[in-house]
């Protein structure tokens, strides 16, 4: 009943005409930048941060999440008419979608693709009120060593799914946390790191951080790339098709959107890893395996529906317990954190129109982007066909401009243009920069929880190995650095064991 | 013989240090009562560890003379350097030459000098962009967005 009571509070506060209006604008900036490659929604959002500081806070966290998981419907229409996925989370969509249109039911492709995310949308949601009320609850009775355990475990979960090297990964984790820790010590007021500059005092600001990692070394590498824009040329029609695709889909749709909703959740997970993910376990448990790549429906509708459902499900931990799960929803948290709200358990005490009013604006945004999507492909395609060359000036322009315009200062603009060159190398040198970005917005209250802690233990750590809660976070720490160092050995050991085997049959 | 890890450890160890040495200045302060500098020395302390080993992790690939596992993606210094020095100039130029005017010449040298467009194409593209950014952010939006200093001269 107090449920039902706040779902129609959240429907008012959703259908406000300024809240629709940046629904709207979230939900089209998001599907505009998932349609093109190489700007993602991390960069888009930090973009658009300083845009939302004007606004009302629920205004601004209705119109990023927009984006987030507006972007997921955008990334499909290219995976699926360009063969280029718009998102890293529609690569899988690549596979069997631009397949699909080949053979000409691109129409069903990009139908299913949206009627999917749609229906993953629609029960995310509704798993989201039910799941996060109660983990809020629970997470009233945690304290500075259960958030301390918490975001460590966090961190080593996400340095633990990364592409690559987790021993890289966790150390540009660490670089993150140092980077969070510039500016004025929260408890001495001594200014740390900052090198003389008044502008550093603040610490270094999210959005050039953000924009430089992902939105400028996006540019450099893609400068490096012809990127191949061989749209397929077909009417796009059948958008519904027949009966028999639609029944082969909707098991699909719906183990895409439990995969996608669990994954969501986890720390470290989202919407890339769950359309992974779900494109596998579907192929796995396939009567017919050998069909996928060669245009299956199963293969477009799974992923689709996964990242649509964890783009949306990670903000169960971000809203509920205060921990972003990811580096998207670490952005959110640092725009909420601009409006002087701290997103945790008491958010939905002390701001139940954010959390109430964002849960049911998502529901509105779904359905925006269902009525808007499929009628728009035309715009979409003829968007897609900008050279880059003409492209990537005016995504630097914007950058630069969103940058300077958070603090007026051009400081901040030479900030993005380090952070630009550190997240190009980064990615030349197989360092990930999602770690950094993560690490750097938990710092703070990292560093605060922990020393917090201790003043509690008057200096003894056994505090984190106490308490039931911490003590569950820091035993998965431990048995995935565990994990991760026996099995690089086990690795090793089998490469020099194949050397021997060679050797001996020669 | 280049290797990408002891460079990177190289780097990361010199800066790990720099910041240990800037974080025990700062103050450790005790078990009981942290100071500003415990947290940073102890993230930098094991950063340097970990840099460590991946230089020793270099040296030794160096002297088995392994190859780099993945195949290095080459660095395009040229363009890269470029954008960079580009954007970095915007900056510079932005409060001297006012937001329009330094906007046009930002877009007109990334499309003139790094996308190789047509010197026509390159001019109408910056044109249009510096004056629909004009419109939108300062007489729509009304951003407080610098005239520039150098206008102000001959005005005066």
């Amino acid at each position: 009943m107090e449920i039902g009571h706040y779902i129609l509070y959240g429907l008012q506060v959703a259908v406000q005409p300024a809240n629709l209006l940046y629904c709207f604008v979230g939900v089209f900036t998001g599907t505009l930048i998932g349609v093109l490659p190489g700007i993602g929604p991390v960069g888009t959002m930090s973009l658009l941060l300083p845009v939302t500081f004007h606004i009302t806070p629920v205004g601004a966290i209705i119109m990023l999440a927009g984006i987030y998981y507006g972007a997921q419907y955008g990334g499909s229409t290219t995976a699926i008419l360009a063969n280029i996925p718009g998102e890293a989370s529609s690569v899988t969509t690549c596979l069997d979608g631009y397949q699909m249109a080949r053979k000409g039911r691109a129409g069903l492709a990009l139908g299913v693709s949206a009627v999917g995310s749609f229906i993953a949308g629609t029960i995310t949601i509704f798993g989201m009120i039910f799941l996060a009320y109660p983990l809020a609850k629970a997470a009233l009775k945690f304290g500075p060593p259960e958030y301390f355990s918490l975001m460590c475990m966090g961190l080593v979960i996400l340095t633990f799914l990364t592409q690559g090297s987790m021993f890289k990964a966790l150390m540009m984790a660490l670089l993150g946390l140092l980077i969070g820790l510039v500016g004025l010590d929260p408890f001495t007021a001594k200014p740390r790191f900052t090198f003389g500059f008044k502008e550093l005092m603040d610490g270094v600001g999210i959005v050039p951080v953000t924009m430089g990692l992902f939105g400028i070394s996006e540019v450099l590498l893609n400068l490096e790339t012809k990127i191949k824009r061989d749209i397929y040329e077909t009417e796009i029609t059948g958008l519904l098709s027949s009966l028999k695709d639609w029944t082969t889909a909707k098991w699909a749709i719906l183990r895409g959107t439990i995969v996608g909703f669990f994954l969501g959740i986890l720390p470290g997970g989202g919407a890339i890893l769950s359309s992974f993910v779900s494109y596998a376990l579907e192929k796995r448990f396939s009567r017919h395996p050998e069909q996928f790549g060669t245009g299956v429906i199963e293969g477009v509708a799974a992923p689709e529906s996964a990242n649509n459902a964890a783009a949306q499900s990670c903000l169960i931990p971000l809203l509920s317990l205060g921990i972003p799960p990811n580096v998207v929803m670490a952005v959110l948290y640092g725009g909420l954190l601009i409006h002087g709200i701290q997103p945790g358990p008491f958010l939905l005490r002390d701001h139940p129109d954010i959390f109430w009013g964002l849960s049911m604006s998502m529901y509105v945004g779904n359905v925006m982007l269902l009525a808007l999507n499929l009628p728009l492909i035309g715009l979409w395609v003829r968007i897609l066909r900008v050279p880059y060359p003409i492209l990537f000036p005016l995504i630097l322009f914007f950058c630069a401009i969103g940058v300077y315009t958070v603090n007026n200062s051009v400081f901040d603009i030479y900030l993005m243009v380090i952070f630009g060159l550190a997240g190009y190398l980064m990615k030349k040198l197989d360092f990930e920069p999602a770690p950094l970005a993560m690490a750097y917005v938990l710092s703070p209250i990292l560093e605060s929880s922990f020393r917090q802690s201790l003043s509690l233990s008057g200096g003894g750590l056994s505090i984190f190995f106490s308490r039931p809660i911490s003590l569950v976070c820091m035993v998965l720490v431990v048995l995935l650095l565990g994990f991760q160092l026996v099995s690089s050995y086990v690795a090793k050991w089998r490469v020099q064991a194949e050397k021997i085997k060679t050797y001996e049959g020669e | 013989m280049r290797n990408y890890n002891l460079f990177s450890g190289i780097f990361l160890l010199a800066l790990s240090l720099g910041a240990c040495v800037k974080a025990y200045r700062l103050g450790l302060g005790s078990g009981g009562s942290p100071g500003p500098g415990f947290i940073p020395f102890a993230i930098a302390a094991l950063l340097g560890l970990m840099s460590l080993y991946l230089c020793l992790r270099g040296v030794i690939q160096i002297v088995k003379g392994y190859t780099e596992k993945k195949a290095f993606k080459e660095i395009g210094w040229g363009k890269a350097l470029l954008v960079l020095i580009l954007l970095a100039g915007y900056g510079v130029f932005f409060n001297f030459l006012g937001f329009p005017f330094a906007t046009f010449v930002f877009m007109m040298s990334l499309l003139w000098m790094v996308g190789r467009q047509r010197l026509r194409l390159s001019l109408a593209v910056s044109l249009v962009t510096a004056a629909c950014a004009y419109i939108l952010f300062v007489v729509l939006f009304d951003l407080p967005l610098p005239r520039g200093s150098l206008w102000q001269l001959f005005g005066e």
